[in-house]
């Protein structure tokens, strides 16, 4: 398992190697037309959360572990490729395909094109298609991938079994899954086990509603550790697991909050900077690599 | 191979079981036909009129009954027209007696001077009766080079096998003769004790050895009887370790599950959807869907 500086040393990598591919077409004051890493990081949050409202706005209804499975693909996409390379939002529609595909959700291209707002359904559906294939293969095809919400149910059965609560558990439930929605944009699903995160999600969803010392009893049950026998092994496992919750639920609310509108209004600049200086470097690639091959032509005819 | 029985005029293509005989005479007849005509074993034959008996029929191998008909009478003349060459002064004169044995069949196959012939025949095993009798033994040229043949390859198996014994007894006897000097040396025993002893050694040895090669026969011929009385589907596997059934274990790296057996008692599956009649009559109980939440919610927990 990662942690968040490896995490951004890989994506450094990655942004590295794309500025390398160019670097024989490149002229002096280029180097800066590149989007640095922490650009490609915010335009992935933002399209994140552009995603987010896409699976919720999504009709027909999608689940909750569709957006899971699409956000993971997501993530671990960015992780080894660089934003200039693919076009996230594109790369974002694959993903939910992708993950309606694997998690057995029937949708059609066309019932999901229908969502989309943006771009003519042909040249979507194309992109999407030609995508999907591409993906898979960056995602070295681990196309399983553990949501937290059977995790989550986990949990709710065995509180309500074993626990003398004094409440609905049932409760909690909303703030749980906000819990996940905020946790989706952040990385904490590269960096944390499903289950883990599930148990911050319910800790998050009994501090809500103030019942945030069920917690600690439930941890004492399920490893068996009474107040007069116990095992110090387990005790200290118990303790780590504790701190470790505390820990994402920190974490997540790090990681999603929210982009002020200079930071966008800027990136937006950048963006169509980009797009510009990528067509151009494009050409001078293009004719780099062309030339040659026109003067063999040329060589041939004589 | 459209064959119609001449009686019955059943077809192939009707009874696709129907057996074709035929008899001496060339005229086939289906095998329902012949068990009808010749209940009493003896009846004409129902295109010739000759008469027939029921256990001469066989059953028709070739489409044209010539063939048949004359397959039947080379194997019977052969018998008398068994001559070889070395019977004959001279090549020319076998040939010509080769010649005339062809001229036979075909005159008897196509009812050519049907009765001539027949009287030929009778004076040719008459007047070469002992050689005929002598020669009922002997084997052909071919014969006993086919012979030779198995004998050799039989030879080379046992060959093999003596060898493969031989290395398995070599170091043993030099072993044996270093023991035998070893004990003459060291030890105050007269000499003729020590021999004796080593000689009762060897033949009891020897006759270990003959059981053991006996019952080796014995075990040979009893599989083979086996073999032929069994029949073997598929390639036989050789014996391996015997498996060991051990339960496989799940990695959960967390804390413990409660047994499935336990979850009804401890109060779990009432907090679950319980499935509908048609899940459960397919095999699906609501202790897997909880067991699977719970695993979900343990699995990884203390990484």
């Amino acid at each position: 398992m990662f942690s968040l500086e490896e995490l951004q040393g890989i994506r450094n990598q990655a942004n590295q190697d794309y500025k390398a591919r160019y670097s024989d077409v490149l002229e002096p004051g280029d180097e800066e037309m590149f989007l640095k890493p922490e650009e490609e990081g915010l335009l992935c949050k933002i399209v994140a959360e552009t995603g987010l409202r896409f699976g919720d706005d999504f009709r027909p209804a999608i689940w909750p572990s569709v957006r899971w499975i699409a956000f993971t693909y997501f993530k671990r996409f960015f992780l080894r490729h660089s934003t200039m390379e693919y076009s996230p939002k594109n790369i974002m529609m694959a993903c939910y395909y992708l993950a309606a595909k694997v998690d057995e959700f029937n949708i059609s291209i066309d019932e999901f094109l229908v969502n989309l707002r943006s771009g003519t359904p042909q040249g979507n559906a194309e992109t999407i298609l030609t995508l999907e294939p591409e993906l898979m293969l960056k995602l070295d095809y681990h196309l399983t991938v553990h949501s937290p919400f059977r995790s989550f149910e986990g949990f709710l059965i065995e509180m309500k079994a074993r626990l003398q609560l004094g409440f609905d558990l049932e409760q909690i439930r909303d703030h749980s899954t906000r819990f996940f929605k905020r946790a989706l944009i952040g990385d904490c699903l590269l960096l944390y086990s499903p289950s883990q995160i599930t148990l911050a999600a319910v800790k998050y969803g009994l501090q809500q509603c103030e019942k945030e010392e069920i917690m600690k009893d439930y941890l004492a049950k399920i490893f068996e550790i009474d107040t007069w026998k116990s095992d110090p092994e387990d005790v200290k496992k118990m303790e780590g697991l504790a701190q470790r919750i505390d820990q994402i639920i920190e974490f997540v609310f790090e990681q999603a909050k929210p982009i002020d509108s200079e930071a966008n209004g800027s990136l937006q600049d950048r963006m169509r900077e980009w797009g510009t200086f990528s067509a151009r470097i494009e050409q001078r690639r293009q004719a780099a690599s062309g030339n040659p091959n026109s003067n063999e032509l040329s060589d041939d005819d004589l | 191979m459209s064959r119609q029985c001449p009686k019955c005029l059943t077809k192939e293509y009707n009874n696709r079981n129907m057996v074709m005989m035929i008899n001496e005479c060339g005229h086939p007849l289906c095998k329902n036909c012949v068990e009808t005509i010749f209940a009493r074993n003896v009846a004409p034959c129902h295109q010739c009129g000759k008469t027939l008996k029921k256990n001469t029929f066989w059953e028709q191998m070739f489409d044209d009954p010539m063939i048949e008909k004359e397959n039947f009478i080379r194997k019977k003349l052969k018998k008398i027209y068994n001559l070889k060459e070395d019977d004959f002064p001279s090549l020319r004169e076998f040939n010509d007696y080769l010649e005339r044995f062809e001229t036979i069949i075909f005159n008897l196959t196509n009812g050519i001077d049907v009765a001539e012939t027949e009287l030929e025949v009778k004076e040719f095993q008459i007047r070469n009766a002992e050689l005929i009798e002598r020669n009922r033994k002997r084997l052909d040229a071919d014969d006993l080079w086919i012979k030779e043949m198995l004998e050799e390859e039989s030879m080379r198996v046992k060959r093999l096998q003596d060898e493969a014994m031989l290395e398995n007894t070599v170091p043993s006897n030099e072993s044996k003769a270093k023991q035998i000097i070893n004990e003459l040396r060291q030890t105050d025993l007269p000499a003729e004790v020590i021999l004796d002893r080593q000689r009762k050694l060897q033949i009891e040895a020897e006759l270990a050895e003959k059981e053991a090669a006996k019952k080796k026969k014995e075990a040979k011929i009893v599989q083979q009887r086996r073999m032929q009385e069994t029949a073997s589907f598929g390639p036989l596997r050789t014996a391996g370790a015997p498996y060991v059934h051990r339960v496989p274990e799940l990695p959960l790296n967390g804390p413990k599950l409660p047994r499935i057996e336990d979850l009804a008692n401890l109060g779990y599956l009432s907090h679950i959807r319980m499935p509908s009649v048609g899940r459960v009559a397919g095999g699906y109980v609501a202790e897997i869907g909880c067991m699977r939440a719970l695993i979900d919610s343990r699995q990884d927990l203390c990484t």
